[in-house]
């Protein structure tokens, strides 16, 4: 390419870049800043705190009730994110395979739950798994229970609300990449005798794996971080370090210790799906190579 | 002539009937003032709403805009607007008085800003002449009488076998709420200073709790919804749940009640002091501290007189039962707060 060409090329894709590169900027950069500088300051009470310290690192990972929290946290982050590709990936791959108008309709009712408020999705829940609740009473009337059993407020629960939640992000990412997928492909790995399986398994899951990558992502990311869930459904009794930030901040005032945490938990996070990713990409060149033999 | 003067006069009736509104508007002291209060939500706002703003504005044409929130949510907005705060009435109870005291936003109120201070009963005003009480409150223990064979007497009957899966408490975060603690330790030898007979206490009752409350409205579902027999409740939560049809029980434990006072105050830098002053002389007026026991039978804090039909159904409805309120100290309770917050978090896991 000529030179002047290359440089105008550029400069035009740092000029489209240039609103999201000063969004993230100022609204991302700039408070991750401000969070990292709160959580090394000596003091506990809100941003009062001078001087530099270590110290509510150190707290966190030397008591073990924090470290089992954010231990705990991650491991709900993943089975919620699995049971959300178990469940959503043949919901995504239906969606896809459907004639424009009826997949439009449908991705509409997918959609759906996402415009409700999160504290109404919440309090339909509370109804739905109290002891005298819709599933109690289903329940109880075909003999499986003999008496009501409390639902609410255990770790399960916790776990099924947000899969319900973040279900539509799985599903809209493997959507996403499933339409790309060319049908002929299935049709040419069924006329070289792949069986179903064999075809979803080295046609469709490589070809398909960045969405589940991106959806996989998304509902960890948001589980892990969730906080208004593990409240009210999980009543205390199953705590996750998200709650444990807003109570440390919005309750106790302690905005240097809650910082801390909060850092923490995005490096974590951050440090986590990274690691997936890579792993999941190498796999994925390695599984192309041998499929490539 | 007389077409001439019958238009005059029709004229100047018609330019009297236009302006009329706006002189008698200008009358008013307040008239195109609004005044921000940081409100509670649900019924508390309706009712100061009722009681307080509604009559203040049609005597001095105050407009009153209430926001619900928390006490804690605005700590933090008045603290980070403390130049050009958010309210110009911030509300607080007991404990939280600390917190504003110490964040140091809120100015003093004199009996000469607001004479029916002097109407305030004696121990009311727990911080010098900073804040306004206006209405007391008290978390004490609640059962379902028909889901609980023997019926619960203190607060240490709380960790009862017998109530295993049974009860709920509210959220370690809940400063005032929390003081059901102080009744455990009390109860069993410990002090403010000594909670450890509390926390014991609460490790026996680990079993018991179902989930602590994030909110009383979140307590009260559990019990509708029959998922707990028993709890610590405000009296007031206490009251609705009886008149709602549940038969409720609230216990008043003989050595003694622990309950908190709530507050109004002004911001140092209030937009609108005049009228945030005006305000708490109407909710300190008989009309306006009758609106709380009316509605959910909270406590009084002045000499106002309580109807009979009110005041039975109130835990704070003489001065003998005002006796029964034990003393906190606060400032002790909210620096241990930290502290308290994080071992019930550890006892309720472990």
């Amino acid at each position: 390419m000529n030179p002047p060409l290359e440089r105008n090329r550029k400069f035009t894709a740092a000029l489209l870049l240039a609103p999201m590169v000063l969004l993230l900027l100022g609204f991302l950069v700039v408070p991750v800043a401000g969070v990292l500088r709160s959580s090394f300051l000596d003091g506990d009470y809100l941003l009062e705190g001078t001087g530099f310290t270590v110290g509510h690192y150190l707290r966190f990972f030397s008591d073990s009730y924090y470290s089992s929290i954010l231990w705990e946290t991650f491991v709900d982050g993943v089975i919620v994110s699995l049971i959300c590709l178990v469940v959503g990936f043949p919901t995504g791959y239906s969606l896809a395979r459907l004639p424009p108008l009826a997949r439009r309709w449908r991705t509409i009712i997918v959609i759906l739950p996402l415009t409700l408020s999160l504290v109404v999705i919440v309090f339909g829940w509370l109804i739905i798994l109290g002891r005298n609740g819709l599933l109690n009473s289903v329940l109880f009337n075909l003999g499986i229970i003999s008496s009501p059993k409390t639902l609410l407020f255990t770790r399960p629960a916790v776990i099924l609300v947000l899969v319900q939640q973040f279900l539509p992000f799985m599903i809209l990412s493997v959507l996403s990449v499933v339409t790309q997928i060319d049908p002929v492909l299935e049709q040419a790995a069924s006329n070289l005798r792949a069986n179903r399986l064999v075809t979803f398994r080295r046609v469709i899951i490589p070809l398909a794996t960045p969405g589940i990558l991106v959806g996989c992502n998304l509902v960890f990311v948001l589980s892990i971080s969730a906080f208004i869930t593990p409240r009210l459904i999980g009543g205390n009794r199953v705590p996750m370090l998200g709650s444990l930030i807003y109570e440390r901040i919005m309750s106790e005032f302690n905005w240097p210790s809650g910082a801390a945490m909060a850092f923490i938990l995005f490096v974590a996070g951050l440090g986590f799906t990274a690691a997936f990713n890579a792993l999941a990409a190498s796999r994925l060149v390695m599984g192309g190579r041998l499929h490539a033999r | 002539m007389i077409r001439r003067t019958f238009l005059k006069l029709a004229t100047a009736t018609a330019m009297s009937a236009l302006a009329a509104p706006y002189v008698h508007a200008q009358d008013k002291k307040f008239a195109g003032v609004t005044l921000r209060v940081g409100g509670w939500g649900g019924l508390y706002d309706e009712t100061i709403k009722k009681y307080v703003a509604a009559p203040l504005e049609e005597r001095t044409g105050l407009k009153v805009e209430m926001t619900a929130g928390t006490q804690s949510a605005d700590l933090v907005k008045m603290v980070a607007n403390r130049e050009n705060p958010p309210y110009d009435i911030y509300q607080a109870d007991s404990a939280y008085m600390v917190e504003a005291l110490k964040a140091d936003f809120i100015r003093e109120i004199k009996e000469s800003d607001v004479p029916n201070i002097k109407r305030i009963l004696p121990g009311f005003r727990e911080y010098d002449e900073y804040g306004v009480p206006y209405s007391v409150f008290t978390y004490i223990p609640v059962f379902n009488s028909e889901q609980l064979e023997k019926p619960i007497t203190t607060y240490t009957d709380l960790a009862r076998p017998d109530l295993e899966g049974k009860i709920t408490l509210p959220a370690a975060t809940f400063d005032t709420n929390c003081l059901y603690l102080l009744g455990m330790a009390e109860e069993n030898g410990g002090s403010i200073s000594n909670m450890e007979p509390a926390f014991k206490l609460l490790e026996k009752a680990k079993d018991n709790i179902v989930a602590l409350g994030q909110s009383t409205v979140a307590m009260i579902q559990m019990f509708e919804n029959g998922e707990v027999a028993a709890g610590v409740m405000s009296d007031a939560r206490g009251y609705e749940m009886r008149a709602k049809g549940l038969p409720i029980v609230s216990v008043m434990p003989p050595q003694g009640i622990y309950g908190a006072t709530s507050y109004m105050n002004i911001p140092k830098n209030a937009k609108n002091p005049e009228a945030a002053l005006a305000f708490l002389e109407q909710m300190l007026s008989d009309e306006g501290m009758l609106g709380l026991p009316r509605s959910m039978r909270l406590g009084v804090t002045t000499d106002v007189k309580l109807p009979e039909d009110i005041a039975k159904d109130m835990t704070f409805n003489s001065l003998e039962r005002l006796a029964l309120k034990k003393n906190v100290d606060w400032e002790k309770w909210m620096a241990d707060r930290s502290s308290r917050i994080e071992r019930i978090n550890k006892i309720l896991r472990g």
